[in-house]
């Protein structure tokens, strides 16, 4: 009943509020009047009596208080109260305002953006039914990968995929999916290219994902290879390749020259199983032999392009799926399969650990996850710094504001607010200021994320932008910093007030103290933000430098003016000794090209995501000391004079000559890292490789003719593997009917792409290749990541410079405002100016140097958590250190010189009457 | 000094109560009549009136309304609910009730020990 009547009294309170203070007013009025009017009856003069009548009444202010707390409303009231007042109060500090939350708006708008790319990129779930249930069979990290050798349980083949589907018992369904990559599709409107995935037919079922029109896969869909030639497309390539036309269902295309159907649109924030790609099309996996025409994986044991997505029965743990999983795997490779794999690869798996990975899939796979993780949280590492930063300058300048509220303040509490009044009111500014930072930093973030994004894409073939949103998450993790900032630099000058007794406050003339409680606070907030300053600076300064390392590697072999193109050459048509008769032609057509001045070809590649290895068996070696993969080295088939026109100096013997390619001479080349390893300082010319391999059993072995140099060729930072390169048409390894060409050009290599192009569509217009691109453009690609941390950091690290000298100059500024009068006074006794800057910024000095010292500190520990990212440096590098401190330094003394030069330029009798 | 408070509080609301049970009355009112029942030994703080009725009527002891004073000045009458009643009636009981223990306690002799 009381809670009721409590509750509609408190409402009656809040919603009528002006007319219960008119009220209340009028009924204490009254009260006096009467107690007046009797005193004046029992004889006290009229005059008297009013005067009388309220004192004795007492504080008619403080009853009508208490009576407002009565009613339960005075907590609404304060505090739209406090609200109103703090908006005046920054609406009559412009100046604050504007640069209190624009600081703030940088640092919590760095921080929402940085938050939601890894928000996107490694915590958030995928749009589909019940992620949690989901679990990922195999490394989610190789989405675009293929292997060809012995059966793999990282990626799995066609047949092994079978096996656990239908022999598992933890899954009540289980898809797999391999990249399809850019497909040419036809249609009315001309010929282009799509990005697809395959996917096996029960796909959209498992994930738990309707059509948005039309229909989506079904387990009818995969009878026989072949047999549905049918499609899904994404929305938004409906949107943007159709218009929305809703007449696409039943369309018919042709993808890479086999006619397929549109059955289906997905829906809007469908965008796949693999975070970072956003694919156009899904076709179904037994269309594969169609859409990869001679690369036929569906009966292949060797072949291994898929990864598994699970959907966990009810009940059953990630353990259990885990034993399972493997136990069925084993089952499949040392039985059911057995009979398929050649005796090689039945050896090497009995020797081969039988642990799939199988980890929850709520996430979905992702290579861009494992490739921007660390740099992520770095840069996330360095924003909450950037952000301390802020909060501390904010602080700073509220600090230092607060000094000429000191009698506000005192005047308020003489009046009868409690301590606990006025610090709320203080927050409350203080949240004013963080609410509105926070809610220009969330249109920063907007915008400053779509960057981040586009700089992590660099290069358009490495997938397509996330899919970016504020979700409730981001806005969660806002608000908490939000908060967070408010009470940090709002709790700071708040507390002090406590100590400051009110008639003290007010006999006092605003005189600010250079020392005592407040001042320390001043000081060790600015020796914190220089040492965090220093922190951010260095990490950016050992970053770039590490990118730039990075850049100038010796690769081992020239990078200017050399192209790569990749031409699928089986995909194009051609099979068997056809193949190698295009390759002879089209080498000899580019070397014929004017601007070129040699061109090769080798199956590999510089950088272009092929590798292959085998066993292999070299005579006069000793095999008894060596361990178990001793006898396993990368191999390469190259054309004709591959190492002149790479540049790669051969140290011993000769290269691979065009006589060689010509008549398939089995002859081969070594690098350094080989000779080393199996013939240590012997000489390796004219020594024996054969090659163990099942598949091709009784090759003739080959000599060697030759030594390398070591060369980078897949990465920059990887150790260098023992690798040898036997001629194209001779060597019969693994062949996947692709190969990588290079050419090196005259003058400009960019000039040659078109001409380059020309003659490949020339020979043969079915011809498929990828883009034309210099070798250091796919260099600094495998160093986007590295790239992009190094170009935010010093962002940042300006970002923070700028802060710093803002905060400094306008703490500065105050603090030299307060010893106006102590310093009108040294200059009217004739102190010299000079010694009067150097008194004023001393204690700068003395912030800077334990600042930077503890910064630098900071830094050399921290940097152990990125150790992985340096690269040609030390943590303790002193170049970066001193550019460092240099320029903090720098920033410091003139933010802090300006305005004692400012202040000593007053006119001393002015100074002495300022207040 | 808190204690003192918490008890007096108490007490005042019962007077209050008691006083607005005799019939409806403005805050001075109610001020006039403890006097006079009171045979003027009580008296109540003038300051803590006025909060201790807002208090009384955001529980829904007791209601107010504008009314018209014996001068016809424009005054706030205040009246007892049922609740305040059967409010009244608990408070007095306890009030009894401790009173009975106090007396109990402090007429114990050493005998009865």
């Amino acid at each position: 009943m009381t809670l009721w009547s409590r509750v509609r009294s408190w409402v009656r309170a809040v919603l009528r509020r002006s007319r219960m203070e008119s009220e209340m007013d009028a009924e204490l009025r009254f009260h006096v009047e009467a107690f007046a009017e009797d005193l004046v009856r029992s004889g006290v003069p009229r005059e008297d009596a009013l005067r009388r009548a309220r004192i004795e009444f007492g504080g008619v202010e403080r009853a009508k208080e208490e009576c407002r707390d009565a009613r339960g409303a005075n907590s609404i009231d304060s505090l739209v109260q406090d609200l109103r007042f703090g908006l005046r109060m920054l609406r009559k500090n412009p100046g604050f305002t504007a640069v209190a939350v624009l600081t703030l708006a940088l640092g919590m708008g760095a921080n929402a953006a940085i938050f939601t790319v890894i928000n996107a990129v490694m915590l958030r779930a995928l749009p589909v039914e019940h992620p949690e249930q989901l679990v990922t069979v195999g490394d989610p990290a190789r989405v675009h990968s293929w292997g060809t050798g012995t059966p793999r349980i990282d990626l799995f083949s066609y047949p092994l995929y079978h096996e656990i589907r239908d022999n598992n018992e933890v899954f009540s369904s289980l898809l797999a999916s391999s990249n399809l990559g850019d497909v040419p599709i036809e249609m009315e409107g001309g010929a282009e290219t799509a990005r697809g995935r395959l996917v096996t037919e029960n796909y959209f079922q498992t994930l738990g994902v309707e059509a948005l029109l039309g229909r989506t896969f079904t387990i009818d869909d995969g009878h026989t290879p072949g047999s549905d030639p049918v499609m899904v497309i994404s929305c938004g390539y409906w949107q943007r390749r159709f218009s929305g036309d809703a007449s696409i269902i039943g369309r018919r295309v042709r993808l890479n020259n086999y006619p397929f159907t549109i059955i289906g649109v997905a829906p809007a924030a469908f965008f796949g199983e693999v975070v970072g790609d956003r694919p156009d099309l899904w076709a179904p996996m037994m269309m594969q032999p169609q859409l990869m025409p001679g690369r036929n994986f569906l009966e292949s044991v060797n072949d291994a392009a898929l990864l598994l997505i699970g959907r966990l029965k009810p009940d059953v743990t990630i353990e259990q799926a885990r034993t399972n999983v493997n136990a069925v795997v084993r089952q499949a490779l040392l039985v059911t399969l057995n009979a398929k794999l050649s005796s090689d690869d039945r050896r090497a798996i009995q020797n081969m650990q039988i642990a799939a990975e199988v980890t929850p899939g709520g996430r979905g796979l992702s290579r861009v996850r494992q490739q921007f993780s660390a740099p992520l949280l770095l840069l996330m590492a360095m924003v909450i710094l950037v952000l301390l930063v802020a909060c501390a300058n904010v602080a700073n300048l509220l600090l230092a504001r607060s000094a000429a509220r000191q009698r506000e303040i005192a005047v308020r509490m003489a009046m009868g607010a409690g301590p606990a009044r006025i610090v709320r009111q203080l927050l409350t500014e203080s949240v004013l200021v963080a609410l509105l930072g926070g809610a220009l930093g969330l249109v920063l973030a907007n915008w400053f994320s779509a960057v981040l994004v586009r700089l992590a894409n660099a290069n358009p073939r490495t997938g397509s932008p996330l899919v970016l949103g504020l979700d409730w998450r981001v806005l969660g993790f806002t608000g908490g910093i939000c908060l967070l900032a408010a009470v940090v630099f709002g709790v700071a000058p708040a507390v002090r007030f406590l100590h400051v007794k009110p008639s003290f406050a007010l006999k006092e003339s605003g005189r600010g103290a250079g020392s005592g409680p407040k001042s320390g606070l001043r000081r060790v907030l600015i020796s914190s933000q220089i040492a965090l300053g220093v922190l951010v600076l260095m990490t950016a300064s050992l970053l770039v430098r590490s990118l730039r390392n990075l850049q100038e590697v010796d690769l081992g072999y020239s990078r200017d003016q050399l192209l790569l193109v990749r031409v699928d050459i089986l995909q194009s048509g051609y099979k068997g000794a056809a193949i190698q008769n295009i390759t002879r032609e089209l080498l000899d057509r580019l070397s014929a090209l004017p601007g070129v001045r040699r061109a090769t070809a080798s199956s590999n590649g510089l950088f272009s995501g092929d590798e292959s290895s085998d066993a292999i068996l070299v005579d006069g070696v000793d095999y008894s000391a060596r361990q178990s993969n001793g006898n396993v080295t990368a191999d390469d088939e190259v054309g004709p004079n591959y190492f002149s026109t790479i540049g790669v100096p051969i140290v011993l013997g000769r290269e691979i000559t065009q006589q060689d390619f010509l008549t398939a001479a089995h002859v081969a080349v070594v690098n350094e890292a080989f000779a080393k390893f199996y013939f240590g300082d012997r000489d390796p010319i004219g020594h024996q490789i054969s090659i163990q391999d099942s598949d091709h059993p009784n090759q003739p072995p080959y000599e060697i003719v030759g030594v390398a140099h070591d060369v980078h060729d897949h990465s920059v930072r990887d150790a260098v593997r023992r690798r040898m390169y036997a001629p194209l048409t001779s060597a019969a390894f693994d062949d996947l009917g692709a190969y990588n060409f290079e050419v090196r050009a005259i003058g400009n290599p960019q000039a040659l792409i078109s001409s380059l192009r020309r003659a490949i569509h020339d020979m043969n217009p079915d011809l498929v290749f990828g883009d034309i691109q210099t070798a250091n453009e796919l260099v600094s690609d495998t160093l986007t990541s590295q790239a992009l941390v190094a170009e935010l950091s010093s962002f940042f690290g300006v970002l923070v410079l700028l802060l710093v000298c803002v905060g400094l100059y306008g703490s500065m500024a105050y603090h030299v405002a307060t010893r106006t009068r102590e310093i009108g006074v040294r200059v009217a006794l004739g102190a010299p100016r000079k010694g009067l800057i150097w008194m004023v910024t001393r204690e700068t000095c003395r912030e800077l140097a334990i600042g930077a010292t503890l910064g630098i500190v900071f830094t050399i520990s921290a940097a152990q958590l990125f150790k992985a990212m340096l690269f040609g440096l030390s943590q303790t590098d002193p170049f970066s250190m001193g550019t460092a401190i240099v320029a903090l330094a720098f920033v410091c003394l003139v933010a802090a010189i300006v305005p004692a030069h400012r202040a000593m330029r007053v006119d001393p009798m002015a100074a002495l009457r300022h207040e | 000094m808190d204690k003192q408070m918490e008890l007096l509080q108490g007490t005042l609301d019962m007077l209050i109560l008691k006083a607005v049970s005799l019939g409806p009355l403005h805050g001075y009112g109610v001020l006039l009549r403890n006097q006079q029942i009171s045979k003027d030994r009580l008296e109540i703080q003038q300051g803590s009136l006025y909060p201790a009725l807002y208090r009384l009527e955001h529980q829904g002891w007791i209601t107010s309304e504008w009314g018209e004073s014996e001068n016809k000045r424009k005054a706030k009458y205040y009246q007892l609910t049922a609740a305040g009643k059967r409010k009244l009636q608990t408070e007095a009981e306890k009030w009894n009730r401790m009173a009975e223990l106090i007396e109990g306690i402090l007429g114990t002799t050493a005998e009865e020990v």
